[in-house]
């Protein structure tokens, strides 16, 4: 046995719902249990009964816009991944109650020092790994993500809780509680290594596009390049200005950092301003990128990496909704699913994935050995 | 004056990295990612106080101290 049972359940009772996951897990002697539910299981009862089914395991997790399990992708369903001591070795849950709040982070890895004897930046970055899941709707990601880069090099990787596209609250869960504008932080220390994958399906353009005005805090760009955000994207698109939202899933903008884009998603223009997914700062230099194909990008990514880690037993896919809309567009949803036959996975649609910043529009994986 | 900027950055890489190419290349992440476009400043780049302002906020929420 490898020490990692996957679960899901479309059950849409509650109490049915965490049976079926609890016979699925069956008799493993499960230390750790990370679980994403659809937001139309209410938030505290879900939380509550996959504590009480798993009353000698760590319980985690998040509400979602969707759900991933093995080769599965899934709508209106609860997912887990149990894990043995054969492949989490320690682990630490915390929960941030107020997701923006940076002296709740320093409490919470003051906490994680504690626990494991180590000060976080002392700590061995192949041996402990994070999991950070957190609201979804709060736009305090960047925030929170820089707070953590700033604290520590131990990797945090995750997602935003998603609410199925109601865009009202998102829930974190940990341990029986039900959280909303939280954040949850479990420090990992794996019992075999693990590895990370960060892909996202788009070449680089020569276009640039310069953020010279921007509003950080409402994540909006009102100018690039000294020009209206609208029209100087447009003008980069070689598009009409009436047309630009046309373009916005297929042609986002990316930092660009040693030749790999961080993309950053256009979700709405007000009058000529950019509002953006996640945060645009004046002084970034963006480049304009264009859609290629997720199915191909994906399964390399997956294959060239399992290939490398040779003894990969789970995986945990923190997908973009952006990524899933678009497969749901192109009806290439079961072919995404099939990437990730081979290894126990689950994973959910996110509001945005979490890997040294906040992001868009990538599948952002951390593999187990 | 000129390419306080680079030193600057250089000092934060060098000093939040301790020698680890893999911590020298998150740490060079994580200022792009907080707003700072590495590769529009060299040698010769002038000293923009507000960049130079925003170094000295990151050092210093790194818990580290840049002397320039």
């Amino acid at each position: 046995m490898s020490g990692v049972i996957t679960a899901y359940s479309t059950n849409l009772n509650v109490n049915d719902a965490v049976k079926d996951i609890k016979n699925q897990i069956g008799s493993l002697d499960a230390n750790l249990i990370l679980f994403f539910a659809s937001s139309n299981f209410d938030p505290n009862e879900i939380s509550r009964k996959m504590k009480e089914a798993f009353v000698n395991a760590g319980v985690f997790g998040c509400s979602t816009a969707g759900e991933l399990v093995d080769d599965k992708v899934l709508k209106n369903s609860i997912v887990a991944m149990a894990f043995n001591s054969n492949v989490i070795g320690d682990y630490k849950v915390e929960v941030s109650a107020n997701a923006g709040d940076e002296e709740n982070i320093a409490r919470v890895f003051k906490s994680f020092e504690e626990y494991y004897g180590t000060p976080m930046l002392e700590m061995n970055l192949e041996e402990y790994v994070g999991i950070v899941l957190t609201d979804g709707l709060d736009a305090s990601q960047e925030r929170l993500m820089q707070k953590i880069g700033f604290l520590t090099d131990i990797t945090f990787i995750g997602g935003s809780a998603g609410d199925d596209l109601k865009f009202k609250t998102t829930y974190v869960y940990a341990n029986g509680e039900a959280y909303t504008g939280a954040t949850v932080l479990v420090l990992l220390k794996p019992a075999k290594g693990f590895d990370i994958i960060k892909t996202q399906s788009f070449n680089i353009t020569d276009q640039k596009l310069s953020v010279t005005k921007a509003n950080a805090m409402n994540r909006e760009v009102l100018e690039f390049n000294n020009k209206p955000a609208t029209y100087a994207y447009a003008e980069v698109l070689g598009v009409p200005v009436a047309d630009v939202e046309k373009y916005f899933m297929s042609n986002p903008v990316g930092l660009i950092i040693d030749r790999e884009p961080y993309v950053r998603s256009p979700q709405q223009i007000i009058g000529d301003t950019m509002v953006f997914y996640c945060n645009v700062l004046e002084g970034m230099e963006l480049s304009l990128l264009e859609s290629t194909d997720i199915i191909k990008d994906t399964k390399n990514a997956v294959e060239s990496k399992l290939a490398e880690v040779e003894s990969a037993v789970a995986i945990l896919n923190f997908h973009c909704i952006l990524r899933t809309l678009e497969l749901e567009a192109k009806n290439q949803t079961e072919e995404y699913g099939k990437i990730f036959s081979k290894v126990p996975t689950i994973g959910f649609s996110t509001y945005g994935e979490n890997y040294l910043g906040h992001i868009n529009q990538t599948s952002t994986m951390l593999i187990f050995k | 004056m000129a390419g306080k900027i680079i030193k600057m950055v250089n000092l934060i890489i060098e000093k939040r990295a301790k020698g680890s190419e893999i911590i020298a290349k998150t740490t060079k992440a994580k200022l792009v990612l907080s707003g700072i476009a590495l590769d529009n400043y060299n040698e010769t780049s002038a000293d923009d106080e507000d960049v130079l302002a925003k170094l000295r906020e990151i050092a210093n929420n790194m818990g580290l101290e840049i002397n320039l």
